[in-house]
């Protein structure tokens, strides 16, 4: 009996481990993401603005077509074609990659101009997945949603438009 | 591009397929890889660009860095080394991607990054801007404009325009094919140059055409020329249409045609270098005055090389051969 509860003891604690890890580098991810900031063209450096709804930010610290971070983007426009109601699209490109210049070519040439800006990304660089991450926050600014690593960009703009379509939202 | 246009160049496919006459082309060694110490063997080396001065500059691809060489082949220097920060060039690929402009800045488009460079005649690095799609040429004109041919699957303009200090001006350039997939994008590469009076010449990798625009962008000339017959076979002429490549932009098809550079002399005469050694000449206006083949130095098949000719009024071309390093130049073409 002590043997079986030894065992129970130790399943639970690593589930319960496991899942405290879990959230705990989502806190992380959370507190990261709070230190972010968008550069304005007055020279000014503001957190992430929050929509009424999710807002879907995707940090970029490269862009390359035909390479993850390119195939991002078109995810994200396959994304934004969806008219995902009461949702709003950031797009972040690192300003130690990308001068304010680069950007605003970016939106003279690439559709989802009205969503491109510059920032500092480097409080998420641990988190990046292929130079980019994409994440979704609430209207408070929550986390509720991260990228995970293998995860095709079909499957996550599955998921992306199930968690935007579904109830509550 | 007008209806009647398109219908004219689906007519036209199967008319200029046709025998290229030889011609005799002497060939002068400028730049042996073969003979030099190991540090400045070229290895793989994808572009060239010859300056007014003479100096002659290589996207050295094996070795990611440019080489520069005075007009007798003797090395001066070497600049944007991989691990150089910042001004680091990582590679070329199959494309065209260095030029000079007047004042002997050098230009490099990096289609890994992507971005273009800019380094001055002493490779000293003045600034470098990102671009959203891959690049197959760069070329400059005499305001330091910077012309780049897009690689893009994005059913948009052929050429981006920007100004030196990077800022994106203008785009234009209607693509033969504006359906999405692998096939219509081969087909809508294009290689690009600038002559003296800022008009820019355009042809395409894998279709017998070059249009010339005004300096604004443009459309002011469009000439065709011949695909030399050994290089489609007979079962693949059906096949070799813009109609089939429209209805079929996903084919597996390989275009047998490849336009590897385009150079425009001082006096304004273009050359094209096609692959199986074919050399399309044409006048300022756009229009094909000659087009011949030649024996290769060391007479290889399907060798990738680059001709280009100087910016001087003198129609020096120079002719680089990827494969071996070796630079040569030509006699009069």
């Amino acid at each position: 009996m002590p043997g079986k509860f030894t065992l129970l003891l130790a399943a639970t604690l690593f589930a319960v481990g496991c899942h405290l890890s879990a959230a705990s580098k989502s806190s992380e991810l959370a507190k990261s993401l709070s230190r972010v900031t968008i550069n304005q063209s007055t020279g000014n450096k503001i957190p992430i603005p929050l929509g009424h709804g999710y807002t879907i930010v995707n940090v970029f610290d490269d862009f390359s077509p035909g390479c993850p971070t390119g195939n991002r983007f078109e995810t994200i426009e396959r994304f934004n074609a969806l008219q995902p109601a009461g949702s709003t699209v950031l797009l972040i490109f690192s300003d130690k990659n990308f001068s304010a210049q680069d950007v605003e070519n970016f939106k003279a040439i690439l559709p989802l101009a009205e969503s491109m800006v510059q920032g500092d990304i480097e409080a998420l660089r641990p988190y990046l997945i292929d130079k980019k991450l994409l994440v979704v926050l609430d209207s408070n600014g929550r986390l509720v949603w991260q990228e995970k690593t293998s995860v095709s960009e079909q499957q996550l703009l599955g998921e992306l438009s199930s968690l935007i379509n579904s109830p509550g939202n | 591009m007008s209806t009647i246009l398109s219908i004219a160049l689906l007519t036209l496919a199967l008319q200029v397929i046709a025998a290229i006459p030889d011609a005799q082309i002497r060939f002068r060694p400028v730049y042996l890889s073969s003979q030099q110490e190991t540090r400045l063997k070229l290895s793989g080396p994808a572009a060239m660009a010859v300056a007014r001065s003479g100096n002659i500059y290589v996207f050295d691809d094996g070795n990611s860095r440019v080489v520069k060489l005075d007009s007798s082949g003797k090395f001066i220097a070497e600049f944007g080394q991989r691990d150089s920060g910042p001004e680091a060039i990582e590679r070329a690929g199959l494309n065209d991607s260095i030029a000079v402009d007047e004042n002997e800045n050098v230009y490099i488009s990096d289609p890994a990054t992507p971005k273009v460079l800019i380094f001055n005649s002493s490779g000293a690095f003045q600034r470098s801007f990102r671009v959203p799609f891959a690049m197959t040429s760069i070329t400059v004109n005499s305001k330091r404009e910077i012309f780049l041919t897009a690689d893009t699957p994005r059913s948009t303009e052929l050429i981006y325009v920007f100004s030196e200090a990077g800022k994106f001006l203008r785009r234009f350039g209607e693509r033969l094919i504006n359906s999405p997939g692998g096939l219509a994008r081969n087909i809508n590469i294009a290689v690009a140059a600038c002559d003296a009076n800022d008009n820019l010449f355009v042809a395409f990798r894998s279709w017998p055409l070059i249009r010339k625009y005004s300096p604004e962008g443009k459309l002011i000339s469009e000439n065709q020329f011949t695909i030399p017959a050994e290089l489609i076979r007979e079962a693949q002429r059906k096949y070799y249409s813009l109609e089939f490549f429209a209805k079929n932009p996903d084919s597996s098809f390989i275009p047998p045609l490849i336009t590897h550079s385009i150079s425009i002399s001082g006096g304004g005469t273009g050359y094209l270098l096609l692959n199986a050694h074919s050399v399309v000449v044409f006048a300022p206006t756009g229009r094909v005055t000659k087009q011949f083949r030649f024996r290769a130095p060391r007479d290889r098949d399907n060798v990738f090389i680059r001709l280009v000719a100087t910016a001087k009024g003198k129609a020096s071309t120079y002719l680089l051969d990827t494969r071996s390093g070796e630079i040569y130049e030509a006699s009069a073409l």
